[in-house]
């Protein structure tokens, strides 16, 4: 039997489905989606409704519950894709699994099937914690539908530009180091060192605030004052992070030793 | 002949050992080729240097015409690595189909060349086993069947058989044997014998360096024959084949085993010349072998 010669898109699809089945239908998968709604649970329960009700809305946000959300989703999905997304290529590479997808795809293939596999799985997460969210706001008040609707799909993509030069981040780190593990320490240990070191190092060095750009996540402060409508104007610094990122993870995937 | 894998001036080194060194060959599509070497030869470095898993220090190298890793071997370039494991969690079955998804196979298509590939390893049974669960053996097969998904045109096996019972061991020297006219291989193995059964050319590395290149063996008019007996009176056997006209040397590297170097014009049917004294002197013979033993032409001295 001969087939016919794959082409990008069956490739990638092929990826996706099987890091699909990773996530939904494998006993780790399936853990962590428990783990994940445990957590998601205890936040819209504990914090997004009791604030939204207890506080007035800021000015920013028509609707308190997505207020909130918004808040505590800017550290919470960059923290969660790190947990669930560190292992890209590194667990394959260190079992030697990865001799035997490169017979049969091309590493780039492999690199940016995963990377953008991982995309639209942290994708669905963050559209079905918005989605509790909005029922929550439904059941309190169903004339907010309309404005819920309205902000849930500018937080939906403002989340996911800012998880992307995270994801870009522990595909990099993933294509150059073996294990799971230590990609996921060392996205920390970059995410939390860099922003401290370089924000110390700004007050004395002022020239030095540029820096601040390779920090993936650094437009977070100033995105939570924005309004709804003016959130996307940041969006130029994570694209460009995550550019920068993949072309480096690129590399290092395509030269590094298997 | 069309050559399926050129290598010229193939040097690599790991920080200050030289795995290789300037090693140059070429093997022809349909020539099943060996590749021995003690521990540490640089065998495996070659493969996976082949495979596109490392870079060349120096010197140029071509499979199926195209640079190691290259896009365009996809489909047409496949291996057994060494020491490489499946997803523990993923089936083999699962993973065996993927890998054929990946190659350009539809969804069912998939499923069908997985199913098609473990029965050629006997492993149809397992196909909805997880790898973990699955012995060494069983696992060897299975990457050996990940091999030949799609029907690639060249295939390298690092060890194929090591560790596999003697049963199993067969089975897959028999498939190597019947798909080798549409399928060349590269086989690196310590089994001489298998070697000896299987290919056609051997290539012998030792400490990097590409020693010998050995093809189309006992092609002069100088051949051997290698007589492996049960029981002899080695000195009286030793000198009666020594004096019959055209026998060059008979020499023993091994308790009963002979290596006689004969001169095929003048003596053509020595073999039959041979079995006619074993039979009148009623000695006991295990092997007649027509030329030298792998081991005798690689390592003799």
């Amino acid at each position: 039997m001969h087939p016919n010669p794959p082409n990008t898109f069956s490739t990638l699809l092929a990826i996706w489905q099987l890091e699909f089945s990773r996530l939904f239908l494998t006993h780790r998968g399936i853990i962590y989606l428990i783990t994940f709604a445990v957590i998601w649970f205890c936040i819209l329960h504990y914090a997004v409704g009791p604030l939204a009700i207890s506080s007035k809305p800021k000015l920013t946000w028509p609707v308190a519950e997505l207020e909130v959300y918004w808040h505590l989703s800017f550290d919470m999905f960059p923290v969660l894709c790190i947990l669930s997304a560190a292992g890209q290529t590194a667990s394959d590479r260190e079992r030697g699994t990865l001799r035997f997808l490169t017979l049969h795809c091309s590493r780039d293939m492999v690199f940016f099937g995963r990377f953008s596999a991982q995309i639209l799985i942290q994708s669905i997460l963050i559209i079905a914690t918005l989605s509790s969210t909005l029922i929550m706001v439904i059941m309190r008040d169903p004339s907010l539908l309309i404005p819920g609707l309205q902000n849930a799909w500018i937080i939906a993509l403002n989340l996911i530009f800012i998880i992307l030069p995270f994801l870009a981040l522990l595909a990099l780190l993933s294509a150059s180091f073996n294990s799971t593990r230590q990609v996921m320490v060392l996205a920390i240990l970059i995410w939390i060192l860099s922003a401290t070191l370089i924000d110390r190092l700004s007050v004395y060095l002022p020239a030095l605030d540029f820096l601040n750009y390779l920090v993936p996540g650094m437009q977070i402060t100033e995105l939570a004052l924005l309004p709804p409508a003016k959130t996307f104007l940041l969006t130029h610094i994570p694209i460009l992070q995550c550019f920068v990122l993949l072309v480096m993870g690129r590399t290092i995937m395509a030269r590094s030793a298997l | 002949m069309n050559s399926v894998i050129h290598c010229q001036g193939l040097s690599k080194h790991f920080a200050n050992k030289e795995a290789l060194h300037q090693v140059s060959f070429e093997i022809n599509a349909g020539e099943t080729t060996g590749l021995v070497g003690p521990n540490g030869a640089g065998k495996t470095t070659l493969l996976r240097i082949l495979c596109g898993y490392l870079r060349s220090a120096t010197g140029s190298v071509t499979v199926l015409g195209e640079k190691p890793g290259s896009r365009a071997l996809m489909g047409k370039l496949s291996a057994l690595p060494q020491d490489s494991q499946f997803d523990p969690v993923f089936s083999i079955g699962k993973q065996l189909s993927h890998y054929a998804q990946l190659q350009g196979f539809s969804r069912r298509q998939s499923a069908n060349e997985a199913m098609r590939v473990l029965e050629l390893m006997q492993l149809q049974d397992s196909v909805n086993t997880k790898p973990d669960a699955l012995s060494h053996g069983m696992r060897k097969r299975a990457a050996i069947a990940q091999a030949l998904i799609g029907n690639p045109q060249l295939v390298l096996l690092d060890e194929p058989t090591a560790g596999l019972d003697p049963v199993n061991a067969r089975n897959i020297r028999q498939q190597i044997s019947a798909i080798s006219d549409q399928t060349t291989f590269l086989i690196s193995s310590h089994n001489l014998q298998e070697l000896e059964h299987l290919c056609q050319t051997i290539l012998l590395l030792e400490k990097g360096h590409l020693i010998q290149q050995a093809a189309d063996r006992n092609n002069n008019s100088e051949k051997y024959i290698t007589l492996r007996m049960a029981h002899v009176n080695e000195a009286e056997l030793i000198s009666i084949i020594q004096d019959m006209p055209g026998i060059n040397s008979i020499t023993q590297h091994q308790k009963n085993e002979f290596v006689i170097r004969y001169d095929h014009s003048r003596i053509p049917s020595l073999d039959q010349k041979l079995l006619k004294l074993l039979a009148e002197r009623n000695w006991q013979y295990r092997h007649l072998i027509n030329g030298q033993t792998l081991e005798e032409q690689l390592f003799s001295t």
